[in-house]
């Protein structure tokens, strides 16, 4: 990689003392992301995706190891940082309307240029004209797009996504990967995508990270070279795709022949 | 353990109090004293005054509120008609009725347990209402189709099916009956801890008074326990 | 048609109250228009304002300080269990209990009750509180941090539902405290009022006093409506989805 990379993690590890046992959630997990690449991290489920993110985000501090990001090392949360969490229902604020959520984040910046930013968010993510809904009055696709555009609206540098698409339908599933492709591409956002599906995963990345089970360690990285746009169709019908699909199967199912 | 090391704190932050003179030392007696006065030979009788006028209160409620509470769930029309009489009756606090009870009933356990009786049927009938209105119909339908009508319905399906909310009603109703049971102990003199409190306090007996309300606040605990 | 049979059976009621008075001669249940003739001898002024005055103060001031410190316990987790049995136990204190010592230690003041009725008020609010700062969404906290806002900006309102059903419980026992404590030791008030109606044989004015009182409960418990349904709309609605 010639560019200076904008994220780094170098043996991260990360465990939590319950109240008999102590669980190691991540091992020793190292990689590199340069500006505006999507990177694409999968792994069995239970795996520590989550705790990877936390720790990247700066919601979590790890045992060991370090995050930089921007050639700095991450202690609390950076600011340009944003996250997509995994269940709307649970990060979305009900007592809020779609637009006083997605300009939650910019808040401080005045009413008028903040509602101004809000409205071009939603705009992005295909909103416009449901400012004043309440989340409840949504479906569960347009509560994921208000969760994007409040992601975005604060023009983050660094977007991570837990299991965004993890709730929704299959059909809407395919339509928000294809929205959040488009939008982060526009602005040029450095993106890291964690998910349990793994064709998502070819489907959206520039790369894919592959984590072991518990406690995780990164199995193999691999570059996807496919061709974008890519379509949910014709992307995987293509051979290549399928062979990225079964190299990674086969890596997560026998993790000692990884190598 | 840790519950304990609070209680702990509580007579700790007292006699801290105490101490700093924050509490007048007239009114607030050491913790030692009223663990001392817990002893009191009238204590007993008095606590079961309370407890007896506020079980007797409480079944009264229940045994009416819960029955005319379904009654109104399940028919629109006799809603209707009650509805406006509830609405009025049901704000004025109980203890308003104090005056009223010693009047048209005079002195007495029968009158107190009216009272708390009184206080303790809203929440009652308002929860048992609601609790049969809310039954899923699916539920009933499902009753319906297996042969059960009418009275058997209600009985096998609707009221079952509305206990959760029952019980909330059951528990709002026991602390509140308790609070009444001790007001009217208080203004009438019937035998009871609130009566207890009171006498002790007029006699100087201060420790004995907040060994009473040591007690009433157990009650209200055990109260709280045997509900939830 | 049904709002007009609802009101056509309270008139009957007081219908037969009425005409069981006239025809009684026990003296206890003077005809209701004698109560509603009496409510000309109750002054607004001197008896009914300075009582709802009272119940609102301490209303008020419990509310909020309930409001605080349960806010605060919830979110302190670590201090929970430690304080958990005691504020139960301080909570389950039947709160006329205390009349007593309360008037020995401030005097028959009407700071002595406005600050009983506030400390019966708090308990409830508190104690929703509590519970509802523990369940607050971490989701929702996780937001918050990212977004570099203060917990508390997310907690509030997320806790406001629960602390307004708890509001909702300490209003009834707020008035109780009221009467209560103006039927003891005291020399004004609704409850005193009706008190020294009952022990002067004024029974006219005993139930004309009551009917006060319940217009008074009826208009803070309506107040009180309003005001949730205006502050909580988008939760009233969001039940409303979930439930059809």
């Amino acid at each position: 990689m010639a560019e200076t990379p904008l994220v780094r993690a170098a043996g991260l590890g990360k465990s939590f003392r319950g109240r008999r046992s102590t669980t190691q959630a991540i091992a020793d997990i190292g990689f590199e992301q340069a500006p505006g690449e999507f990177l694409g991290v999968v792994g069995p489920s239970g795996c520590g995706k989550t705790t990877l993110l936390r720790c990247l985000a700066g919601l979590e501090r790890p045992d060991t190891g370090t995050v930089e990001f921007d050639g700095r090392p991450v202690t609390g949360i950076p600011d340009a940082v944003s996250v997509v969490f995994q269940d709307y229902h649970r990060s979305l604020f009900p007592w809020l309307t779609a637009g006083e959520n997605v300009r939650f984040p910019i808040r401080d910046r005045g009413r008028a240029a903040g509602r101004e930013q809000a409205r071009e968010a939603l705009d992005r993510v295909g909103l416009a004209g449901f400012a004043d809904h309440h989340p409840f009055q949504l479906s569960g696709g347009m509560q994921q797009r208000v969760a994007i555009a409040r992601a975005i609206v604060s023009r983050p540098r660094f977007l991570l996504m837990d299991e965004p698409f993890a709730s929704v339908d299959a059909q809407t599933r395919a339509v928000l990967e294809q929205l959040t492709v488009t939008i982060t591409a526009e602005l040029g956002l450095t993106v890291l995508l964690i998910t349990h599906d793994i064709d998502e995963a070819i489907l959206m990345a520039d790369r894919v990270l592959v984590l072991s089970a518990r406690p995780s360690r990164v199995l193999r990285e691999v570059p996807i070279d496919l061709d974008r746009p890519r379509d949910e169709v014709e992307t995987r019908a293509l051979p290549l795709f399928q062979d990225y699909r079964r190299e990674i199967h086969r890596v997560i199912a026998n993790p000692g022949t990884a190598d | 353990m840790k519950g304990l090391a609070g209680f702990a704190a509580l007579v700790g932050l007292w006699e801290l109090l105490r101490s700093a003179h924050v509490l007048p030392p007239g009114s607030a007696p050491a913790s030692v004293d009223i663990a001392r006065a817990l002893g009191n030979p009238d204590l007993p009788g008095a606590t079961a005054g309370t407890l007896i006028a506020w079980a007797a209160g409480l079944l009264l409620a229940a045994s009416i509120g819960i029955p005319l509470g379904v009654l109104l769930g399940l028919s629109r029309w006799v809603d209707a008609a009650l509805t406006a009489t509830v609405d009025f009756l049901r704000p004025i606090p109980a203890v308003a009725l104090i005056p009223v009870a010693v009047v048209v009933i005079g002195l007495g356990a029968g009158m107190q347990a009216l009272l708390v009786g009184f206080a303790c049927l809203w929440p009652l009938l308002i929860s048992t209402r609601f609790g049969v209105r809310d039954v899923d119909p699916l539920l009933t339908e499902t009753g319906r189709v297996l042969g059960a009508r009418g009275l058997r319905l209600a009985a096998t399906v609707t009221v079952p099916a509305a206990l959760p909310s029952i019980r909330t009603g059951l528990r709002t109703a026991a602390s509140l009956g308790l609070v009444v049971a001790v007001a009217t102990e208080l203004a009438t003199g019937s035998p009871g801890l609130g009566w207890f409190i009171a006498q002790q306090q007029q006699a100087g007996q201060i420790p004995a008074a907040y060994a009473g309300i040591v007690v009433a606040g157990l009650l209200g605990y055990l109260v709280h326990l045997v509900t939830s | 048609m049904k709002r007009l049979l609802g009101l056509l059976v309270a008139a009957l009621l007081l219908l037969v109250w009425e005409v069981a008075g006239r025809t009684g001669d026990t003296g206890l249940f003077p005809p209701v228009s004698d109560a509603i003739a009496e409510l000309a001898s109750i002054d607004p002024w001197t008896d009914v304002l300075p009582s709802a005055g009272r119940a609102l103060a301490g209303f008020a001031i419990g509310v909020t300080l309930g409001a605080l410190l349960g806010v605060t316990i919830g979110w302190l987790r670590g201090l929970e269990p430690w304080v958990r049995p005691a504020l139960e136990f301080l909570r389950a204190v039947p709160p006329p209990a205390v009349l007593p010592v309360a008037v020995l230690a401030l005097g028959a003041t009407s700071g002595m009750r406005i600050t009983v009725i506030a400390a019966a008020a708090m308990w409830p609010v508190l104690i929703a509180g509590v519970d509802a700062t523990r369940a607050v969404e971490p989701g929702y906290l996780d937001v918050a941090r990212i977004s570099h806002a203060r917990p508390v900006s997310v907690i509030l309102p997320a806790v406001l539902p629960a602390l307004i059903a708890g509001a909702r419980i300490a209003l009834g026992i707020a008035l109780i405290m009221m009467v209560i404590s103006e039927m003891t030791a005291a020399t004004s008030g609704l409850g005193y009022l009706i008190l020294q109606a009952q022990r002067t044989y004024a029974i006219a004015q005993m139930y004309a006093g009551i009917i006060v009182l319940g217009l008074l409960g009826w208009l803070v418990t309506a107040v009180f409506s309003l005001v949730e349904r205006h502050v909580l709309s988008w939760y009233e609605d969001q039940k409303g989805i979930a439930g059809g």
